[in-house]
């Protein structure tokens, strides 16, 4: 039997190597953000292109998420902040249909790996700084000083505000990754043992019961678990965005 | 952990990147005009059903009865107009088909343009007449 982690192996699907060192080959994770993209693609010709006044299930779904990130970044960021509106939306979109997609059985979730998801969240908060120090210049690193603090815990406060600033790259990345793996090894594990009670035989299969149902209600979570992360790791970017739209 | 593999970095990184930019881009142009425009449609319509709401709840009974009057004849216009319509359309099937194409609504409008035993009725008698 393999490993618990062999389902989040990265397999080459088409080897390219650019100037012999940059890999930049084409794999199962990229063909799973694909299949995501394409989804989406695929819901908006077949329900939101005619643009009905009386919306059907999916074109309700997808009116839904546009008014909650919409208000969600309305109510963080201001009027200034609805110019991050459509990235915000892809972002929620992109994240949500990867994390739902790696539910399904012998899929690939791309969101459960490091890369995807530092990747991300280092962008991201790449961005925000800049968008700091263009608003605010220099001033912008005025955050790292907490106002009314005492001066002579000063160097201290700078260091630990600096810290956890640059945390937030990381903890980004690291929460929507960690989350997506933790389901993943849970269904495994459960799946393990289901099956193993299953091959005992006699009255023993009947133990597979327990951990099938628990199987059940782990997947329902992990629905929940997808699109939450996905909200989370937006909510997060409109905040970081927030702070660097308006500085305390 | 293959999550934490150095090597694929780059890879990874790389068709995230490619995808989410295209995928921004389809978003951007194409998909918040249509959904903004629904959205925004939808909102007119209903803030023009709370005007109608006001205006009943302003309205003495009187008004409301004399305009109820008024909705139940147009209504019976309707009715009228309908089975005219429909008689004449029964006779030849395949204009009955084109008529219910080219009105871009479906059949089952029918049910709702339907009346009653007594309006059929009255109408056939008025037809004789």
């Amino acid at each position: 039997m393999g490993s618990h982690f062999d389902q989040f192996e990265i397999v080459r699907l088409i080897p390219f190597h650019l100037f012999g060192n940059f890999d930049l080959s084409f794999t199962n994770s990229s063909l799973f953000m694909l299949f995501a993209v394409g989804f989406f693609y695929f819901l908006y010709i077949t329900n939101i292109k005619s643009s009905l006044l009386i919306p059907n299930r999916w074109q309700s779904v997808i009116e839904i998420v546009y008014e909650t990130i919409h208000s969600t970044v309305k109510d963080n960021v201001g009027t200034e902040g609805t110019k991050f509106f459509a990235f915000i939306l892809t972002l929620f979109i992109f994240i949500a249909t990867m994390n739902l997609f790696g539910l399904i059985p012998y899929t690939f979730s791309p969101t459960s790996h490091f890369a995807v998801t530092f990747g991300l969240s280092l962008s991201i908060f790449i961005g925000v700084l800049i968008i700091g120090f263009l608003n605010y210049q220099l001033n912008y690193f005025s955050m790292f000083m907490p106002a009314g603090a005492p001066l002579g815990i000063a160097p201290f406060l700078v260091i630990i505000e600096f810290i956890s600033h640059f945390a937030k790259a990381l903890s980004l990345g690291l929460r929507l990754a960690a989350n997506i793996t933790a389901g993943h090894l849970l269904f495994t594990i459960l799946s393990v043992f289901t099956w193993n009670f299953l091959t005992a035989g006699g009255i023993v299969a009947l133990g597979a019961l327990l951990p099938f149902s628990i199987g059940l209600f782990i997947t329902i979570l992990e629905i929940a678990v997808a699109v939450i992360q996905a909200y989370v790791f937006c909510l997060l970017t409109i905040i970081y965005l927030g702070e660097s739209i308006h500085l305390h | 952990m293959p999550q934490l593999w150095t090597e694929t970095f780059v890879t990874q990184y790389f068709w995230l990147l490619a995808i989410l930019f295209t995928f921004y881009a389809f978003i951007a142009t194409t998909v918040i005009p249509k959904l903004a425009n629904n959205i925004k449609a939808r909102n007119i319509s209903e803030e023009s059903k709370e005007e109608v709401a006001q205006e009943v709840n302003t309205q003495s009974t009187t008004e409301l009865y004399t305009q109820l009057k008024q909705n139940i004849s147009i209504k019976e216009e309707a009715n009228t107009w309908a089975i005219v319509q429909s008689e004449w359309l029964d006779t030849n099937p395949e204009e009955k088909e084109e008529f219910w194409a080219s009105a871009k609504i479906t059949e089952e409008t029918e049910d709702y343009l339907a009346v009653s035993e007594e309006q059929e009725q009255s109408l056939e008698d008025f037809i004789k007449e």
